[in-house]
Order: C-alpha cells, then sequence, then structure tokens
C-alpha cells in the first residue's frame, strides 16, 4: 500500500522546516543602542568632556600622568539628551581604540573604566558602545597627551553641562 | 439553462470534518511548536567551530603574585618588571568566556595549561619593542626580561601545529627603572 501524496507533501515540508530552522537557530535578538552622544566624566561625576552631535569633542583635549590610571565614566545620551541606561544590558560594553595602543589601556569594569597610561606620548582614540558583534555607537577620536608624572596638570575648564 | 447557485453550508461542523480543517490546523500547531522548540536549541551553526581545543581567554600568573587576564578584547592587569630584573609568568588559558559586563577573573577551576594538552598545541609571545623587554619560555610558563625603562605590549598566540586557533588581545606592560 502506498504512501499517500499528502502524507510524503507533510513530510518533506517537516524536514524542509526543520532543516532551515538548523541552519538560521531562532536567537534572542537585543535591540541596538540608540545614542546620540557620550558624556565622559572622572571619578566623581565631574563632566571632563562630551561630544557634540557625535561630530567633535566639546574639550578636544584629555591629559593624563605617565604611571596614573584615571577611572573615567562614560555615558550615552539619547537624541533628546537624555541618559541612556546600559547598566543592566549584559551584552553592551564600552571599548576604546587608540592609535598608539602601547600608550594606554582600557580596562573597562561594570559602570565605569580604568584609562592606564604606559609612556609619555600624544595620541588619540575612540570610545566605543560595542553590541555582541558590532558598535552601535563610536565616537570622533579625541586627542590624549600623556604627560610625565611631575608636569601633567589639571586640562580641564569648565564644560557646559548636558 | 442556468446552473444553479450552491449556497454555503451554514452547519460549521459539517464544513470543519468535510474540509478537514480541525486536523490540518492541529498538525501544524504541532509542527510549528517542533520546529521553533528545535530551533530554540540549536546553537550550533552560529559561530563556526574548530576542532580540538578551544581557547577564549588566557591568564596570566606572575612569580610576584600579581595576575592579568584577558577578557574579549581587552585586559584586566599588567605586568611590571624591572629594567635588568625578570619576572615569571605562568600562563593558564580557558575554554569559556565571560559576558562583556562581567569583569571578574575567570574562576580557577576553569584554567588549565597547554602542557596537560597534546604537544601539537604551542604558544608564541610577541614583543612590540625588543629593546624594552624580552620574552622566552615554553609552552607553560615565560620569563619577561625587562631591558630598559619604557612600555611596550605583548601578543600571545595559541597554535595547533602552524594554525592559529586563538590570539589575545595586545598586553600593556611596563619596565620601571
Amino acid at each position: 500500500m502506498s504512501m499517500p501524496v499528502r502524507y510524503i507533501r507533510r513530510s518533506m515540508l517537516c524536514m524542509l522546516l526543520l532543516l532551515a530552522a538548523c541552519e538560521h537557530p531562532i536567537a534572542v535578538v537585543t535591540p541596538h543602542i540608540e545614542a546620540a552622544d557620550l558624556l565622559m566624566a572622572d571619578s566623581v561625576g565631574a563632566l571632563l568632556t562630551r561630544t557634540e552631535f557625535n561630530r567633535r569633542w566639546q574639550v578636544d583635549s584629555l591629559v593624563l600622568r605617565d604611571g596614573e590610571a584615571r577611572r573615567i565614566t562614560l555615558t550615552p545620551l539619547d537624541f533628546r539628551g537624555v541618559p541612556i541606561e546600559i547598566a543592566s544590558r549584559r551584552d553592551l560594553s564600552f571599548r576604546m581604540e587608540a592609535e598608539r595602543g602601547e600608550l594606554l589601556q582600557w580596562e573597562p569594569q561594570r559602570g565605569y573604566g580604568m584609562l592606564r597610561p604606559f609612556g609619555v606620548g600624544v595620541t588619540r582614540v575612540r570610545f566605543l558602545i560595542w553590541h555582541d558583534t558590532h558598535a552601535d555607537f563610536v565616537t570622533p577620536w579625541l586627542r590624549v597627551q600623556i604627560q610625565p608624572a611631575a608636569a601633567a596638570r589639571e586640562p580641564f575648564s569648565s564644560v557646559t553641562s548636558p | 439553462m442556468m446552473t444553479p447557485l450552491r449556497m454555503p453550508s451554514t452547519n460549521v461542523s459539517a464544513h470543519r470534518a468535510r474540509r478537514g480543517w480541525g486536523t490540518r490546523t492541529r498538525h501544524a500547531a504541532y509542527l510549528l511548536l517542533f520546529t521553533a522548540a528545535t530551533a530554540c536549541t540549536d546553537r550550533s551553526p552560529v559561530a563556526p567551530t574548530v576542532e580540538g581545543l578551544t581557547v577564549r581567554e588566557i591568564i596570566l600568573m606572575a612569580s610576584d603574585g600579581t595576575v592579568a587576564f584577558s577578557h574579549r578584547d581587552h585586559w584586566h592587569g599588567a605586568p611590571v618588571v624591572r629594567a635588568g630584573a625578570t619576572v615569571g609568568i605562568a600562563m593558564h588559558f580557558t575554554a569559556a568566556q565571560r559576558l562583556p559586563d562581567d569583569h571578574d577573573a575567570p574562576p580557577v577551576e576553569q584554567w588549565f595549561t597547554l602542557g596537560s594538552k597534546a604537544s601539537q598545541y604551542n604558544v608564541r609571545a610577541v614583543i612590540e619593542d625588543t629593546t624594552i623587554a624580552t620574552w622566552s619560555g615554553d609552552r607553560d610558563r615565560g620569563t619577561l626580561r625587562g631591558l630598559k625603562p619604557g612600555a611596550s605590549r605583548l601578543s600571545f598566540v595559541v597554535r595547533r601545529g602552524t594554525a592559529t586557533i586563538y590570539e589575545a588581545p595586545p598586553l600593556n606592560f611596563r619596565v620601571q627603572p
């Protein structure tokens, strides 16, 4: 007794769906961060600099002392200037790229990060909000000057609050 | 001669029974549920798999008691050596990787050394500026020798034979006077 055609069709459809499912598994997709700007604050919350329409940095230079790590807090803003809460997002992290990576090391922690200078010199860095496999947000380049420990001074004057 | 209009049946049960909608719907539902369950549990095709050992992170234990470990794209901690001195560094690895926002050191029970694996696995360490420091060692431990004050970066690559299976992010280190 031969198998009815409709059963064969159903079986083929079932196998096709299973194959398709194996090739493209359903995964949990988390939303991208729709950031427009980024604030950079120091360990006590004082604003060091911020991006303007993510085109440039309001204070376009950061000065560090050689051998002294600086605690940095980064806060993304949405298009209205409202801070975006990303502390609860386990799939996001802040990354840093430096043109001269031998001068600086970025060590992120939960809620903040440490900028560790490793030599005297000048480089440029930019920060990324990293989302699993890609960057949701990339800042403009920020100039970083690392001075000898004795010669450095506080570089930032007042910065307009957001 | 006109064909008489066929009026739709008002008997829903008879209609469904004739068309078989109840059975079809049930089968379709079972099929969808089964497919979804299969798809949700199968994650294997997402990332390419490499046969053999999996290395996701590296942990460096220095002879002075300090620890530096990689975490995805960055490091936590950095080795320090004095010019003219050496520091011994033991290399451990993990096959697991912590979440992007989990910056704790990998649990010790997850650590392993390449010495406990097949001999085809080896590690290469490269220093960017070899006038500042040098590295020598085997696949389990190495010696970082400071030559002159300064800073440079150290890269670790784990290979199976000549094939790279893991590449750590560059590690900054400092040679102190």
